[in-house]
């Protein structure tokens, strides 16, 4: 079960970053992006598990690809404009976090666009 | 990727403090500044390396770029 390996890790890094916030608060930094990196990998593996049932399912329901990729990328975006910005804001820096968010919910509208003309267009075709 | 880098950075910020404290008794402080210097940079490339590992793998999963 991943669960506790999660737990394991993110509990170790708030330990050592506690450790270290004493005398070298610089360091508490790194152990905390350390810990936030390992945790991601962790739960990776079972997210592709996620995406692999869902791709076996758009394939079947005959869905075309393309939407699916759309969605896929707006996911990872979304995954790692999060594990941005929560770090700014450990390292207390909550405007530049906000801007991160910012930015990763532009790109996802961007993103979400040849998404939203294929819905008007099926249903355009539906009408 | 087991908790051993963890315990990688956890030694070299210990280490760190201790040649600072050290140095700062034999009134060594520009010596001290240096070692500090040059440990961040140590752990920053290694949290770097495992970043870059990161954002390989999510970029792969999700089909990014």
């Amino acid at each position: 079960m991943q669960i506790f390996q999660v737990i394991g890790v993110g509990l170790l890094g708030v330990i050592i970053s506690g450790l270290l916030k004493k005398d070298k608060p610089e360091f508490t930094l790194l152990v905390l992006l350390a810990s936030g990196v390992m945790i991601l990998v962790i739960l990776l593996s079972s997210l592709t598990e996620v995406i692999n049932a869902f791709a076996t399912l758009v394939h079947q329901a005959g869905l075309d690809n393309e939407l699916f990729a759309g969605v896929l990328k707006i996911i990872g975006i979304g995954y790692l404009t999060e594990y941005a910005a929560s770090m700014c804001t450990d390292c207390g820096a909550g405007s530049v976090a906000t801007k991160i968010q910012l930015g990763g919910k532009i790109t996802i509208f961007l993103m979400g666009l040849p998404i939203i003309q294929a819905l008007v267009n099926t249903i355009a075709q539906l009408l | 990727m087991d908790a051993s880098i963890l315990f990688k950075l956890a030694g070299l910020g210990l280490i760190t403090s201790m040649i600072n404290t050290l140095l700062k008794k034999s009134d060594k402080d520009e010596i001290a500044t240096l070692v500090t210097l040059s440990a961040l940079v140590l752990g920053l490339l290694t949290v770097l390396d495992m970043i870059a590992g990161l954002f390989d793998s999510i970029r792969s999963v999700f089909q990014l770029y």
